[in-house]
C-alpha cells in the first residue's frame, strides 16, 4: 500500500550506507550497470533496490514496505538529472520527445534507453551459460525497478519482443512477461480497457483491408494485442466482420492449443467459427456461382458431410467447376496465371475466400476435421499455387520478400502443405519459383536435373502449367542457357503467347475511329458530361438520322459522331435513336462522342464510321499482320497502319504487367532464343517499337538482356551470375553500363532498318 | 464529472477560450468588416525561447527560471496601437507541446502537486507578440499522463489538495488537463476569464467525453475588434 509519508521513504535514502562492500557489480555487468548505481541507489529504498537489482535478494521485504510500488512518486528525468548524467543522456537521445521527456516517451523508449544493458547481458555472445542466466535476471530486475517507475504500465511492444520472440535475446514465455510486467492481467473482471479495444479494431480493419500485410510480423502484432490480456478474446468487443472473425478466431483457437490453453474464451472462440464459418462459405462461394445452376448447394452438403471419404465424382467436379463464374479481368490487369490456371472469381486478391483457407489452415493444425481438410482439398484442387501463396504469406517474416529463414523451413512448410492435400507436382513448381528467387544455387541444380531428367522430359511443362505463366516461359530459357544445343523447349509456344499478348491490347472498333484521322481533325472524343450545356447546342439534322441509323447499327459499336459548325455540334452519324439522352448524373448516355472539327469532311467521317471493326475482326487482323510481318510478308509500315486501328498504343507494353514499362515482356525469352536472326530482329521491331518510334526504355531493357546473352554465350559470365546482375536502368553496373552502350547501339542501328 | 466514478467526479476538464484574433478596428459604416489583424491565437501558445542555444525542452525538469515566448514575435502595428501600454496576457493558457500550462503566479502559487503526479513548476518570464518581457508567470509541466482507471487506483489515494490539476489519458491520442472543482472555484472567485466554467454537455459528463474524440480544452474563438475591446476583456464575438 502506498506510503502517505513521503519523507519517511526519502530518510531511509543514505546511499553509501546502504550499499555493502559485496554489492559491487560483478565484473561482466560492472560497466553497463554503473549508469544505473547511483540512479536506484538514491531512490527511496534504493540500497536494499540496489541489491535486489544485484542479487534478487530482499525482495519480500521491498514488497512489503510497498517500496515498488512507491517508485511512481520519482520523476525519472529530475532523479536522472540529479544522479545519473548519463542516464540522463541516454533519456534525452533515446526518446523520442520534441517537447519534455515525458514518462510516456521513456515507456515507448526503454527498449533503446536500456540498449547497453541488454547488449552485454541478452546478447553477449562471451557469456557463459551460467553468466547469461545471470545476466538475463539482473536485467529483469532492473526492468521491474523502470516498470514501477513508469506506473505498471505494461511494457512497451519492443520491450516485448526482446523478452519473448526475439531471437538472439529472448528467454521468456508470453504469460511470464504478462504475470511480471503487466498489471492490467490482474484484473480481468473488469471491461477491456480502451486502449486494447482501440487496438482490436485497428487490427481488424488493416486485416480486412490490407491482407497482403498479413505475414509473421503482422502475426507478431497480433500476439502484442491479444497476448496481452484474454479479455481481447471477448467477441463483443470485436468489430462485425464475419470473414475476419472466422480467420482470426482460428488463429486464436490454433494459438491457445499450442500454449496447452482451453479455457471459456477459447470454447467462445469456437462456438462463434461453429455459427459463422459455414454462412461464411456459403455467402462466398454462391456468390462467385453461375446463379442459374443449383450445384452450390450440393457442394455445400459436400463440404457439410462428415464422411471425409466422400470424393466427388468427376461429373460433380466438372458442374461445380463449369459452374464458378470465371473471371477475365486478370487479364487486363496482368495478375500471373499459368496456362492451364483458369482464373475464378473465387480466388480473386480480394475474395473474402482467402480468410477461409487461412481459418482452415489454423483449424486443420489444431483441431482437424473433415470440414476443414474439404475446403483445403477443395481449394488446392481449383487453385493450387493461389492457395499455396495464401498460405506462405502467414510463414514468412515479410509478405514482400516472402523468403524463409532457411531451407529447413521451406521444407517443413512443403510436408505440412502435402499432408494438407497440395499435389507434389504443384510443391515441385512452388519450389522451383521460390528457388530461382532465393536460392539460386538450388535452382541450377533442379536444371541440371532436369536436363538429365532423360524420359520424363516430356512432363515438365505441362507440371509448370499452373505456375505464373512468366515463371514457366522463364525456367525453360534458364534451362536453354544451360544447354543451349537442346534449343528453347517451348518455341512452338511462340505463336500463342504472341497472339495473347495482342488480344489484351485489342481496342473496340469505336475508339479505333480516333486512330483513323490525325490528331488536329479531332476536337474530342470520349465519355461526356452535358449537365451544363443548353439544350439545342448538340443539334440532330434529321436527313443525317434516316440516312446514317442502320448502317451504324450493324456495326456492333455504340457511338454518335458530332462535327463543330460554329458554336454549335452538329450530329452526323450515331447508332442510337436518342443519341442526347442523359443519365441523372448529367453525362450522355451514349459513350463515347466524337466531335470533329469543323474543317474535316462529313463523307470521310461517315465512310470511316461504317468501315470500323469489330473486336472480333480486330484480334483476327492484328494477329495475321504480325505473323505476316515476322515472316517478312509485309512491311513495318503496313503492319502498323493495321495496328493502330485494332489495339491501344497509349498501354502497349508486351508485357502481362501493366505496371511498368520496364517489366519483361512474355515474348523475350523467344527474343533470346530464336536462332534466325532476322526473325529476332522483326521481333524487336514488334516489340519496342510501337508506332515507328522506339519505346525507348522497352528497347533498352530489351538490349540489355541481349547484351548479357552474349557475355553469357562468350562465358564470360556464369549463369549464376547472370541471375544474381540487376537489369534495371538505376542498377547496373558502371563496367557493363560502358560496354553496353555500343552494343546498344548498333543492335538499334540494325532494328532500324527493317522495313 | 458528475456521472464518473470515484475522485474523478471532483474534475472537469479544462476548457480555456480560444483566443482569437485582435482587429484594430471595423470600418466607420459599420458592415462589419474588420481592419488589419493585430495578433491572433497562436501567440499565446507559449514555446520556450527559440534563440536560446540549448533550445531543448527537456530542461523542464529542473524547474530552473525559463524565458517562453509567442510564436510569432515583433508586431509592429500591435505596439504602435498599445500606444505605450503594456499588452495585457492571459492568466491561464497553454504552452506548446501539449504537456504544459502557463498560468499567473497568482493561480499558480496556491497550486501544490504530490510527486506522484510528476508536475514539475517553472519559473518563466514571457516575451510579448511586442517584445515586452513579462514577469510573474509559472509554467506547470505534466510529466506523467494518467489513465481514468489510474486516476481512481492510485492518485486517489492523495489528499485533494495534492492533486489539484491531473493530466488525463483519453483516448490514444486525446489527452486533458482535469481540474479539481476546489480549484475552478477558486479562479472563478479570482474572475478569471480565461477558463470555460460552464463547459458544455459533452465535455462536462465523462461517458459523453469519451465518446467526443474532438476533445481539443479549447472552448469558443474569442474576437476582439480593437485593441482597447482586448486589454479590457470585452470580446465582440
Amino acid at each position: 500500500m502506498f506510503n502517505k509519508n513521503k519523507h519517511s521513504l526519502w530518510a531511509i535514502n543514505d546511499p553509501t550506507s546502504s550499499l555493502p562492500n559485496s554489492l559491487e557489480p560483478s565484473s561482466f555487468t560492472g560497466e553497463c550497470l554503473a549508469t544505473y548505481q547511483s540512479f536506484v541507489i538514491n531512490l527511496p529504498h534504493g540500497g536494499a533496490l540496489w541489491r535486489y537489482v544485484l542479487t534478487g535478494e530482499g525482495e519480500h521485504a521491498l514488497r512489503q514496505q510497498s517500496a515498488f510500488v512507491d517508485l511512481d512518486h520519482v520523476l525519472i528525468p529530475l532523479h536522472a538529472y540529479r544522479y545519473s548524467p548519463n542516464l540522463l543522456d541516454n533519456l534525452r537521445y533515446d526518446t523520442t520527445s520534441e517537447d519534455l521527456i515525458s514518462h510516456a516517451d521513456i515507456h515507448q523508449g526503454l527498449n533503446e534507453v536500456l540498449d547497453d544493458v541488454s547488449t552485454t547481458l541478452l546478447v553477449n555472445e562471451q557469456l557463459n551459460t551460467e553468466q547469461r542466466a545471470q545476466g538475463q535476471q539482473t536485467y529483469l530486475r532492473l526492468l521491474d525497478i523502470f516498470f514501477h517507475l513508469l506506473d505498471q504500465r505494461t511494457l512497451d511492444d519492443s520491450i516485448y519482443e526482446q523478452l519473448v520472440t526475439n531471437d538472439d535475446s529472448s528467454f521468456m514465455t508470453n504469460t511470464e512477461f504478462y504475470q511480471r510486467f503487466s498489471l492490467e492481467n490482474y484484473g480481468q473482471s473488469e471491461p477491456l480497457p480502451e486502449r486494447l479495444r482501440e487496438k482490436i479494431h485497428e487490427f481488424i480493419d488493416t486485416f480486412d483491408m490490407w491482407f497482403h500485410k498479413v505475414d509473421l510480423d503482422y502475426i507478431d502484432k497480433m500476439e502484442l494485442v491479444f497476448g496481452e490480456s484474454r479479455l481481447t478474446y471477448d467477441l463483443s468487443d470485436w468489430p462485425d466482420e464475419p470473414y475476419v472473425t472466422v480467420c482470426l478466431a482460428s488463429y486464436l483457437v490454433h494459438r491457445d492449443f499450442k500454449n496447452n490453453v482451453n479455457d471459456s474464451y477459447t470454447r467462445q472462440l469456437n462456438d462463434a467459427i461453429q455459427r459463422k464459418f459455414m454462412p461464411c462459405l456459403t455467402q462466398v462461394i454462391s456468390r462467385t456461382m453461375d446463379t442459374n445452376t443449383q450445384v452450390c448447394p450440393e457442394l455445400m452438403s459436400w463440404f457439410a458431410d462428415d464422411d471425409i471419404s466422400a470424393e466427388l465424382s468427376t461429373e460433380r467436379v466438372d458442374r461445380i467447376i463449369s459452374a464458378l463464374v470465371i473471371t477475365y479481368t486478370h487479364i487486363k490487369h496482368g495478375s500471373p496465371l499459368g496456362s492451364d490456371q483458369r482464373a475464378y472469381r473465387l480466388f480473386e486478391s480480394l475474395s473474402e475466400f482467402r480468410y477461409l483457407i487461412l481459418a482452415s489452415y489454423y483449424l486443420e493444425m489444431s483441431q482437424p476435421s473433415p470440414f476443414t481438410k474439404k475446403i483445403l482439398r477443395f481449394s488446392f484442387a481449383l487453385a493450387e499455387q493461389r492457395t499455396l501463396q495464401i498460405l506462405l504469406s502467414v510463414q514468412v517474416q515479410d509478405n514482400y520478400k516472402r523468403c524463409f529463414k532457411d531451407n529447413e523451413e521451406l521444407f517443413d512448410f512443403e510436408q505440412t502443405m502435402i499432408s494438407l492435400g497440395a499435389p507434389k507436382g504443384a510443391i515441385t513448381a512452388f519450389s522451383l519459383q521460390y528457388h530461382r528467387r532465393h536460392n539460386p544455387t538450388l535452382y541450377l541444380q533442379r536444371i541440371e536435373g532436369y536436363l538429365k531428367s532423360g524420359d520424363q522430359l516430356k512432363q515438365w511443362p505441362s507440371r509448370l502449367g499452373k505456375v505464373d505463366e512468366k515463371f514457366r516461359l522463364q525456367f525453360f530459357l534458364d534451362v536453354y542457357r544451360a544447354d543451349p544445343s537442346r534449343g528453347y523447349q517451348l518455341a512452338g509456344e511462340r505463336q500463342r503467347i504472341l497472339q495473347e499478348t495482342l488480344h489484351r491490347r485489342v481496342i473496340s472498333g469505336t475508339y479505333s475511329l480516333e486512330a483513323m484521322f490525325d490528331e488536329n481533325e479531332i476536337f474530342y472524343y470520349g465519355s461526356f458530361m452535358c449537365s451544363s450545356l443548353p439544350d439545342d447546342f448538340f443539334t440532330v439534322d434529321a436527313q443525317v438520322r434516316a440516312d446514317s441509323m442502320l448502317t451504324i447499327h450493324q456495326t456492333e459499336n455504340p457511338l454518335a459522331v458530332y462535327r463543330q459548325v460554329g458554336d454549335h455540334f452538329n450530329l452526323v452519324i450515331t447508332s442510337e435513336k436518342e443519341p442526347l439522352s442523359k443519365l441523372d448524373n448529367g453525362w450522355l448516355a451514349i459513350d463515347p462522342i466524337f466531335i470533329f472539327k469543323e474543317h474535316v469532311d462529313v463523307t470521310s467521317i461517315i465512310e470511316a464510321v461504317k468501315h470500323l471493326g469489330t473486336i472480333k475482326e480486330h484480334k483476327k487482323n492484328i494477329v495475321r499482320a504480325a505473323q505476316q510481318f515476322l515472316a517478312n510478308e509485309i512491311r513495318f509500315g503496313d503492319y502498323y497502319k493495321i495496328a493502330k486501328c485494332c489495339v491501344c498504343f497509349d498501354s502497349f507494353y508486351w508485357s502481362d504487367s501493366s505496371s511498368h514499362r520496364q517489366k519483361r515482356p512474355n515474348l523475350l525469352p523467344f527474343v533470346i532464343s530464336e536462332p534466325d536472326i532476322n526473325v529476332r530482329n522483326r521481333l524487336i521491331r514488334l516489340i519496342c517499337f510501337s508506332d515507328g518510334f522506339a519505346t525507348e526504355s522497352q528497347f533498352d531493357m530489351v538490349a540489355f538482356e541481349l547484351f548479357l546473352e552474349q557475355l553469357l554465350a562468350q562465358q564470360k559470365i556464369t549463369l549464376r551470375e547472370r541471375f544474381e546482375l540487376p537489369t534495371s536502368i538505376f542498377e547496373r553496373e558502371l563496367e557493363l553500363e560502358e560496354l553496353f552502350i555500343p552494343f546498344r547501339d548498333a543492335l538499334a542501328q540494325e532494328i532500324n532498318n527493317i522495313q | 464529472m458528475l456521472d464518473a466514478t470515484g475522485i474523478l467526479t471532483e474534475y472537469l476538464p479544462l476548457e480555456l477560450f480560444m483566443m482569437g484574433t485582435v482587429y484594430s478596428g471595423t470600418d466607420k459604416e459599420g458592415s462589419g468588416e474588420c481592419y488589419p489583424e493585430l495578433m491572433c491565437y497562436p501567440n499565446f501558445e507559449w514555446i520556450l525561447d527559440p534563440h536560446k542555444q540549448d533550445n531543448s525542452h527537456c530542461n523542464l525538469y529542473n524547474g530552473s527560471p525559463q524565458l517562453f515566448c509567442g510564436e510569432e514575435p515583433g508586431y509592429k502595428l500591435l505596439a504602435k496601437h498599445l500606444n505605450g501600454d503594456t499588452l495585457r496576457l492571459p492568466r491561464i493558457s497553454y504552452c506548446s507541446g501539449d504537456e504544459s500550462l502557463m498560468l499567473s503566479n497568482e493561480l499558480a502559487d496556491s497550486l501544490m502537486f504530490s510527486d506522484m503526479l510528476g508536475v514539475v513548476k517553472t519559473p518563466a518570464t514571457i516575451c510579448d507578440p511586442t517584445q515586452f518581457i513579462h514577469h510573474g508567470y509559472t509554467a506547470l509541466s505534466f510529466f506523467k499522463m494518467f489513465s481514468l482507471e489510474r486516476i481512481n487506483q492510485r492518485v486517489s489515494l492523495l489528499p485533494a489538495h495534492e492533486r489539484p490539476i491531473i493530466y488525463c489519458r483519453l483516448f490514444s491520442h486525446v489527452r486533458a488537463f482535469l481540474v479539481h472543482q476546489d480549484v475552478l472555484r477558486n479562479w472563478q472567485d479570482l474572475k478569471v476569464k480565461e477558463v470555460n466554467f460552464q463547459p458544455a454537455d459533452d465535455v462536462a459528463s465523462l461517458p459523453k467525453l469519451l465518446l467526443n474524440d474532438g476533445f481539443y480544452g479549447i472552448a469558443e474563438e474569442q474576437e476582439f475588434y480593437s485593441i482597447e475591446k482586448y486589454q479590457r476583456f470585452a470580446p465582440d464575438r
